[in-house]
């Protein structure tokens, strides 16, 4: 041991632990390297241990072509930092460190993708509309489930799940819609909104069964369902009759009514358009942090569910301005620690 | 209300609080006395003392009389650990003061403290303490890189070069910082833009 007035290696491994477990999964990831005894205590890390919230959000193809991919341009808000992750085709969906891509999930932080059998032929066009990971505290093991839907006259799913390898067609809601909105996970049922008509739809996870929770839905656009703290919101702008943005607002849903709990304050969003009228932004989230792109503007931002901040992330080095927007956000596992 | 100023059994550099009426005042506020590995003896409330859960159960177990000696802590880090009890025991989690007392607390303490601060809320079982100062660690080693860390903790780097390498390049991959411009020169990176090893 060399001389330093911070000896680690007098403290009891219980300590370890402490400090340890307040580092973001990516920083101990580096920290693998310093010795063999700092290795082993990081691989001994309990996973459940609640970890400080670190999403990387897989923002922009590399590739300007819309049909190629091999990497991605990705934002770390703990780090105010850009980098580029690998990603072999386009993502639909992602949960936790994995990506849902055409046929299989992919983990970016291993590099190691996992096939999934093909899901079962339904008559109109299939699209993924979740991936959900449930992580086994006691056997750490991880049990997948993806659902896909068709709409056509009617919703229906199919899902996938690890714990039996297969699909099974489950779950069927009649009545039109024109497109389904992104989908949330929240209390063991996805919620999903559904666009002409607008409703908020329910997905039981558990007996499979679909219900509209609410016909009534704010007239907005380029709206984005978030789970943040058992709570759901909707983001989205509020457009004036031509379809240009007046402002940006999240709503929270109280399982009766829609209630307005935060606008984009009005110099933000002046820059966010770029002094132009705004038609349309993308958005994403991981972890209560909501990400905000406008081509237009060709600017982001994020918005942290936490404490209601608006802040100005540092600016990508790399021209974005025609790369396709991916909008999908992961999370490295304590798993991966070991 | 008269209150009379209590005989107190002090040594030379005991703690100020130590000097306080307590004639007048009710069993609610009893005090402890707490004695330092140096013999220092430290006059605080009971109701502050209890920060520490194992002073607690001590007095819980009928511990009454004299002082409770804690051998494995000094007196400067006794009288922090009093300083924080006071400004947090029988507050709100938000408490405006207590979160500006922590930050100050955290600021000022060099690696040195913040390691005895650690040893001693972990014999004294004072979990908040504990978490406060740990969190004040994991913030200051979080944007270093592996060297600086090894220099901060004082551990030597034990690896073969195979296995270093072995453990490097499983963070290769994805850890790229981005550095490249549109036209794919490369740049510097800019401060504060960590690049990993």
């Amino acid at each position: 041991m060399d001389a330093t007035s911070f000896p680690w290696e007098l403290l009891p491994s219980s300590i370890h632990e402490e400090i340890l477990s307040k580092l973001p999964i990516s920083v101990l990831l580096r920290l693998r390297s310093i010795s063999r005894s700092f290795l082993s205590s990081i691989r001994s890390l309990p996973p459940s241990l609640p970890f400080p919230r670190d999403p990387f959000f897989l923002l922009f193809s590399s590739s300007s072509s819309p049909c190629s991919i091999s990497s991605a341009i990705v934002f770390q808000p703990s780090r105010n930092r850009w980098l580029s992750m690998p990603l072999p085709s386009f993502p639909a969906t992602a949960s936790g460190p994995l990506i849902l891509l055409s046929n299989s999930l992919f983990n970016p932080f291993s590099g190691t993708p996992t096939p999934i059998p093909p899901h079962l032929p339904m008559r109109t066009l299939i699209y993924p509309l979740s991936l959900i990971i449930d992580d086994d505290a006691t056997t750490h093991r991880s049990r997948l489930r993806i659902v896909v839907v068709s709409t056509s006259d009617r919703i229906r799913s199919q899902i996938y799940d690890s714990a039996s390898g297969s699909w099974t067609l489950r779950g069927e809601l009649p009545g039109r819609v024109h497109m389904l909105g992104n989908a949330i996970v929240l209390n063991g049922s996805l919620y999903v909104l559904s666009f002409g008509p607008d409703h908020l739809l329910k997905f039981d996870l558990l007996s499979s069964d679909w219900e509209i929770v609410s016909e009534v839905v704010p007239s907005v656009d380029c709206a984005h369902l978030v789970a943040f703290g058992g709570r759901l919101f909707l983001v989205a702008g509020v457009a004036d009759l031509l379809g240009g943005m007046l402002s940006v607002k999240v709503w929270e849903f109280d399982w009766e009514d829609w209630k307005l709990v935060c606008s984009m304050p009005d110099e933000i969003f002046s820059e966010f358009s770029g002094m132009k009228i705004l038609k349309h932004f993308h958005v994403c989230d991981g972890k209560g942090m909501v990400c905000f792109y406008s081509y237009s503007g060709n600017v982001l931002l994020i918005l942290d569910l936490m404490n209601w901040r608006w802040w100005w992330p540092r600016k990508c080095p790399l021209q974005w301005h025609s790369h396709p927007f991916l909008g999908v956000a992961v999370e490295p596992n304590a798993e991966f620690l070991r | 209300m008269a209150s009379e100023a209590v005989a107190v059994k002090i040594q030379e550099g005991v703690a100020v609080d130590a000097v306080v009426p307590a004639a007048s005042e009710t069993s609610a506020q009893r005090k402890i006395l707490l004695k330092s590995v140096e013999g220092e003896e430290f006059l605080v409330d009971e109701l502050f003392a209890r920060g520490s859960k194992m002073i607690s159960n001590m007095i819980d177990d009928g511990f009454t009389e004299g002082a409770i000696p804690l051998p494995n802590v000094t007196a400067p880090v006794l009288s922090k650990v009093v300083e924080y009890w006071k400004h947090h025991v029988g507050k709100s989690e938000t408490d405006k003061d207590a979160r500006e007392f922590d930050r100050a607390f955290v600021k000022d303490a060099s690696s040195s403290v913040l390691f005895d601060i650690i040893m001693a809320a972990n014999y004294l079982d004072c979990k908040p303490l504990l978490d406060l100062a740990c969190q004040a660690v994991a913030d200051a080693i979080r944007d270093m890189n592996v060297e600086q860390v090894r220099g901060f903790f004082g551990i030597t780097n034990d690896f073969t070069p195979e296995e270093e390498a072995a453990v490097l390049e499983e963070n290769r991959e994805w850890s790229n910082a981005l550095t490249v411009t549109g036209n794919g020169q490369k740049e510097s990176n800019e401060g504060g833009n960590i690049v990993l090893p």
